[in-house]
């Protein structure tokens, strides 16, 4: 990273309009294009004030600020238009979250880079709808609840319940929610309503390594832990009534069923067998790039295409996990209502991904090209009329799942044409920065707890207090914040607001 | 076979080819060469224009190759290839003006053509231009309620339409439980995303366009997913009752 | 003559034989059933048997179908035609013919064995009414009628179940003897013990959210009928049982650290004695202290039930628990064994070791069944990934526990660093790192950070870049390697 006092790092920051901000070529080395990022007023502060921090004497850390990961993406070879973050983009591994980045098919210098697609390969957010309301939820909300945990086994250790055995693993991974079709799991509405319509078809199960398949077979049916979740939630607000009505919510108290999770530790163990092939490739290629952690392939390579179709297993992988956690939901859901889930109207509204690399097309200067659009923890948001999305969705747009932190609202946005033509499409993904709020506020004691620990004559470093910031009031960032930078900005549009009233998770 | 064709194109004794004879061939072959398709330059073709010469089959091959004729064998169809190939040529260099006459005679054409067709179908006897039979069209419109059409061909297919898909039986037998079909056609036209084309018939064309093919999508993606239910039936796993949600029975 | 007759008419077919009823034995019939429907199962227990408490629906055709409503194991096997249970004791086992005696005389003969006869609790002094060791569904049951007028108890061990007793029992005293300087040392170093500790002393009854949903398998005994050695205890098992005296004052509790009960004082010396208090059982601990007490908990760890006859062959480890190779096979061929009578002698992944948990138990129990299935039909099969990580969720202090890989540095000497964050009574966190990659992680409390350290242990990224800001409470991390 370059260290430059803060003064002079502004002078490669240019305010676009009251939502948008361009970080000029030369805020890091090599950029090939310029950056972009989305914010409001709140989120704005929140972001100088994480770079102001980067700036200070002495603060050379291990994450970069949001800022500095959005340029250092705009410098790798192939990147076409922008680099782009969006409202909610945060620290991640190499490619910050919240960071889109396009590189064109037809340059032969073009790369795909894990870490521009995440460990938790299609993490996403599924949206199912119920006929039911609020009133006759809540009534049995507890009886509910557990019979959710009975049935999707949550946390460290669990294991899926759906029976796999290692031959159907390997197709599951070729066939993604066909897979689940085929084994009578799911309803062919589901399919429909899915981003890929379920499958990503490069997938290449021959490409996995056996510890990744090995991991991933226990694991598949389950939840996960961390950051990941089920919610029932109720519809708080709608704003677009019409779209709403195209995705089968008729009014505020309808219930809702959110699940977000992805490949688990599959996606991990791709993403890590990859980074490894990976450093390898770009000594042999001569590939440099700023940040160590942006370790990537030329498309090309038998690396790029490798780790390409290993993706898409996981991304597979994904779409099953959550085709069968909808199963099991429609399950306990018919259990505690004595009634079929097709009696209860239990639709995908839409399934997203927002850890993913995808080959589309976009118009690019006026003209047409075939671009590797990467998105981590950033959602598709395809216009209204665009080909790729269903059918049901062609007036409205494609529907954005916007989880919020667990626990405060989520958001069903659609995609808008302006959109398309800033963003390649692409929105913010909100889910994360759980509990972050509560945690910068702690306050971290260990004197008597390091005395104890002394004893073990191990060398011991403490998360130091001495950086958790006074200054930054909460490096929390709201999800209606982002959402509602999203929707002023244009780059999708808001439609309808959840909110939960009970949370499924390890 | 190709007579109509090459009497299109042109070509001198077009009643006169016949296929099978090697000289004739290769008279067409030559002769489209030198008058539409010109691959070659004209000094080039000096070899092809050698039509006696045994080695006018090598030549061939490799004129077929330069010009990608993707048929290698079969002489007749070679020659239907080169004829349709040099027709797409003339209509490419003049497209404007053969675009303009497809559309008229092209009609009249076949519409002399189905009476010559020998029917046992007595729908296929009537005289569509009669007075009689396009006022019952129109009367016919009338009841329905859809609106009349310049030509009366195009009323007729409007009102079969709606009789297909609105007064069948299952279409009848709802109707007594719900009065109105639910759904909300006429929002759909205000609300939807405006295809901004300057011209406000032009949008709202467009906009109709839309969702006409929005609704043979829906058709068709109704389509796949009862196909996939059928298949459904055959391969899921018979741990699984779907309908009820169950793993297990 | 005639006998032998008699044992030929007697005698029982089965493809499978599983000996023990507890978590490791129904987890392995579990298994049979599901991946080998059609093949005889016969599971002898002398227990009542645990069942999984869970409203799901079976995913195979038998034992799975733990619905709440069902009364007892023998309602199983009529359901159930290719499971059966049989109540009764394992009386010998022929490894060399295959057969197994029990105790009614029958015997049975069977193609592959699985052993699930689990350990007892190692106690400090045999036929004592007043010393009683909890491991098992019958001894809890024994120990919770006791306790209903103690006023104050002795609990030894440092253990799961030791800490766990401390937690849950209200309204007695206690006098909390472990060996170790800290307290729960089996599982947690002594910075998460002085984590706690705060916590048991100021440990208020109120406690109570029996209602809310629980996140793990839930298991309860089929039937309350007591019999001798019994299931061993499953995760939350003090839900179902009423843990507590009779004296109403707040609840006390005293450690007394580094020590053990060296001895019981007989009547006699305990009329040497002059104290005010009269208490039915004396100890002296090995720092010279006597307590009086009602009851004394022994929770000091198990022995595996090994010793059954006929099993004089198998080779054993230590702990006298059988051996067992990656497949859970014994030394003897196609007799396996599952849960706390096994001991692992595999060559084992990094961050695996055996722990005699129930967690471990229904690993064992479920990978068993793969593995002697495969056995059956000759077909290959892989180590089941649970192996590869140690994992271990459970609750002490009403705080969430969660335990990954080598958490306490096990097997790295001291050749790793400690990374920590802690906020008093919310979170404890510790992380094991060696060469900058993460080994193992305690985490207490809701730190929502247990699946990304699950992953990077598995990953085995390098972390060193970040050094002590891996746990900066201002980064994201769970979402960072999202």
């Amino acid at each position: 990273m370059v260290v430059r006092q803060y003064q002079e790092e502004l002078k490669y920051l240019e305010k676009i309009n009251e939502y948008c901000w361009r970080i000029k070529k030369g805020f890091q080395p090599n950029m090939n294009v310029e950056g972009v990022f989305y914010v409001n007023h709140t989120l704005e502060r929140l972001m100088f004030e994480e770079l102001r921090n980067a700036c200070r004497p002495g603060a050379v850390g291990g994450f970069l600020p949001g800022m500095k990961q959005i340029a250092n993406v705009a410098a790798l070879p192939g990147i076409v238009w922008r680099s782009i973050g969006l409202p909610d983009v945060h620290s991640g591994y190499g490619f910050a979250i919240g960071n889109m980045a396009a590189f064109d098919m037809d340059d032969p210098k073009s790369i795909v880079s894990p870490g521009g697609v995440g460990f938790d390969i299609n993490c996403g957010v599924r949206l199912l709808r119920t006929n039911l309301f609020e009133s006759d939820v809540l009534p049995i909300k507890e009886q509910l609840a557990q019979s959710m945990f009975d049935h999707i086994p949550v946390g460290v250790g669990s294991k899926g319940i759906i029976p796999m055995n290692a031959r159907d693993l390997e197709e599951a991974l070729e066939m993604g929610m066909d897979w689940s079709l085929r084994e009578g799991y799911i309803w062919a509405e589901d399919k429909e309503h899915c981003e890929e319509y379920g499958r990503m078809l490069n997938a290449d199960p021959s490409k996995v390594s056996m510890r990744a398949k090995k991991r991933g077979l226990p694991q598949l049916g389950t939840l996960g832990a961390g950051n990941h979740y089920a919610e029932i939630q109720v519809v708080d607000e709608i704003y677009d009534k019409w779209a709403a009505c195209k995705m089968g919510i008729e009014e505020k108290g309808q219930i809702c069923v959110m699940i977000h999770s992805g490949s688990r530790g599959f996606g991990h163990q791709v993403a890590t067998d990859a980074l490894v092939q990976m450093e390898k490739a770009m000594k042999r290629d001569n590939i440099e790039t700023n940040d160590r952690q942006l370790a990537c392939a030329h498309i090309k390579s038998q690396e790029g295409q490798d780790y390409l179709k290993a993706m898409a297993a996981a991304a597979n992988f994904a779409w099953v996990n959550r085709s069968s956690m909808t199963f099991l939901t429609r399950q306990a859901f018919a259990k505690q209502f004595n009634s079929s889930p097709d009696d209860l109207d239990m639709h995908v509204i839409y399934d997203v991904s927002h850890n993913i690399a995808k080959i589309e097309e976009h118009m690019v200067d006026g003209k047409q090209k075939t671009l590797l659009v990467h998105r981590k923890g950033s959602t598709r948001a395809f216009p209204p009329h665009h080909p790729l999305i269903p059918v049901d969705y062609q007036l409205t747009g494609q529907p954005v799942l916007i989880g919020g932190t667990m626990g405060t609202c989520s958001y069903v946005l659609t995609g808008t044409e302006q959109g398309m033509k800033e963003t390649f499409g692409s929105t913010c993904h909100g889910a994360g920065r759980a509990l972050s709020r509560a945690k910068s506020r702690r306050n971290l004691d260990y004197k008597q707890v390091l005395e104890k620990l002394e004893e073990l004559g191990i060398s011991i470093r403490v998360a130091s207090p001495k950086l958790v910031m006074e200054e930054a009031p909460e490096s929390y960032k709201n999800v209606t914040d982002v959402v509602n930078t999203c929707h002023a900005a244009g780059i999708s549009k808001k439609c309808i607001k959840l909110r939960p009233i009970a949370v499924i998770k390890g | 076979m190709f007579e109509r064709k090459l009497k299109a194109l042109g070509y001198m004794e077009w009643d006169k080819v016949n296929g099978n004879n090697t000289q004739h061939f290769r008279k067409v072959i030559l002769w489209l060469e030198d008058q539409k398709i010109r691959h070659y330059k004209i000094e080039d073709r000096k070899q092809l224009r050698n039509i006696t010469s045994p080695e006018w089959p090598n030549v061939f091959e490799k004129y077929c190759n330069d010009v990608k004729c993707p048929i290698t064998k079969n002489e007749a169809g070679q020659l239907e290839w080169f004829i349709g190939y040099a027709i797409w040529l003339e209509f490419g260099d003049d497209c404007k003006k053969y675009q303009q006459i497809v559309g008229s005679k092209a009609k009249v054409k076949n519409e002399v053509k189905i009476p010559n067709i020998k029917s046992t179908n007595p729908l296929d006897n009537l005289d569509f231009d009669n007075d009689a039979f396009t006022t019952g069209v129109n009367s016919i419109a009338k009841l329905l309620k859809v609106p009349k059409h310049s030509d009366h061909l195009v009323t007729l297919q409007a009102c079969s339409k709606l009789v297909c898909n609105k007064l069948n039986a299952d279409a009848i037998k709802q109707s007594n439980n719900v009065v109105s079909v639910k759904g909300k056609p006429l929002t759909a036209m205000t609300i939807v995303p405006s295809f901004n084309m300057g011209d406000i018939m032009l949008d709202n064309a467009a906009k109709g366009l839309s969702l006409l093919y929005i609704q043979d999508l829906r058709n068709l993606q109704t389509k796949i997913n009862e196909t996939i239910v059928a298949v459904q039936n055959i391969t899921a796993n018979p741990k699984t009752d779907t309908k009820l949600g169950k793993v297990g029975k | 003559m005639n006998k032998s007759k008699k044992y030929m008419e007697k005698k029982i077919e089965s493809t499978f034989v599983i000996v023990g009823g507890g978590i490791a034995g129904v987890s392995c019939a579990e298994g049979l059933s599901f991946l080998a429907p059609e093949e005889n199962i016969i599971l002898i227990t002398a227990s009542p048997l645990i069942k999984a408490v869970t409203n799901i629906i079976p995913l195979g055709k038998t034992l799975m179908h733990f619905d709440v409503e069902e009364k007892s194991a023998t309602t199983l096997d009529k359901k159930y035609k290719m499971l059966q249970v049989i109540h009764d004791t394992v009386i010998k086992i022929d490894t060399i013919g295959k057969l197994v005696e029990i105790s009614n005389g029958e015997i049975i003969s069977f193609k592959i064995l699985c052993l699930c006869t689990g350990a007892k609790p190692k106690l400090i002094a045999e036929n004592n009414d007043l010393i009683v060791g909890i491991r098992d569904t019958e001894s809890v049951l024994q120990f919770s009628q006791k306790l209903k007028n103690a006023k104050r108890i002795i609990i030894v061990g440092n253990g799961g179940i030791a800490t766990e007793i401390v937690y849950e029992i209200k309204g007695v005293e206690i006098i909390w003897v472990i060996k170790d300087k800290h307290i729960s040392a089996t599982f947690v170093d002594p910075g998460a013990a002085e984590f706690f500790l705060n916590k048991i002393y100021s440990k208020s009854d109120t406690s109570d959210n029996k209602n809310m949903p629980s996140k793990r398998m839930r298991y309860v005994v089929s039937d309350t009928t007591s019999v001798k050695n019994g299931a061993a205890l499953g995760p939350d098992w003090h839900n179902s049982f009423d843990i507590s005296g009779t004296c109403f004052t707040s609840k006390n509790v005293h450690v007394e650290y580094e020590c053990e009960i060296s001895k019981l004082l007989t009547s006699d010396e305990q009329k040497h004695l002059n104290s005010t208090e009269k208490w039915p059982i004396y100890a002296q601990l090995t720092n010279g202290k006597i307590i009086g007490c009602d009851l004394i908990i022994s929770a000091t760890g198990v022995i595996p039930n090994s010793d059954i006859c006929g099993l004089e062959n198998l080779k054993k480890g230590e702990d006298t628990g059988l051996l067992v190779d990656w497949k859970l096979e014994t030394s003897e061929k196609n007799i396996y064994a599952a849960g706390d009578v096994c001991t692992a002698d595999w060559s084992k992944a990094k961050h695996w070791f055996q722990m005699r948990l129930w967690t471990q138990a229904h690993q064992m129990g479920r990978y068993a069944a793969k593995s002697m299935v495969s056995n059956l039909r000759n077909e290959e099969f892989l180590q089941d990934f649970c192996f590869e990580l140690f994992t271990h969720v459970t609750k002490f202090f009403t705080y969430k526990v969660i335990l990954l890989g080598l958490y306490n540095g096990q097997t790295l000497g001291k050749n790793y660093e400690i990374l920590l964050r802690t906020t008093k009574d919310q979170e404890y966190v510790k992380i094991i790192l060696q060469d900058g990659k993460m080994q193992g992680a305690v985490l207490i409390g809701e730190t929502d950070l247990e699946e990304m350290c699950e992953n990077l242990i598995l990953n085995q990224l390098d972390l060193s870049m970040y050094g002590e800001d891996l746990l900066n409470p201002n980064i994201d991390i769970e979402d960072y390697f999202d």
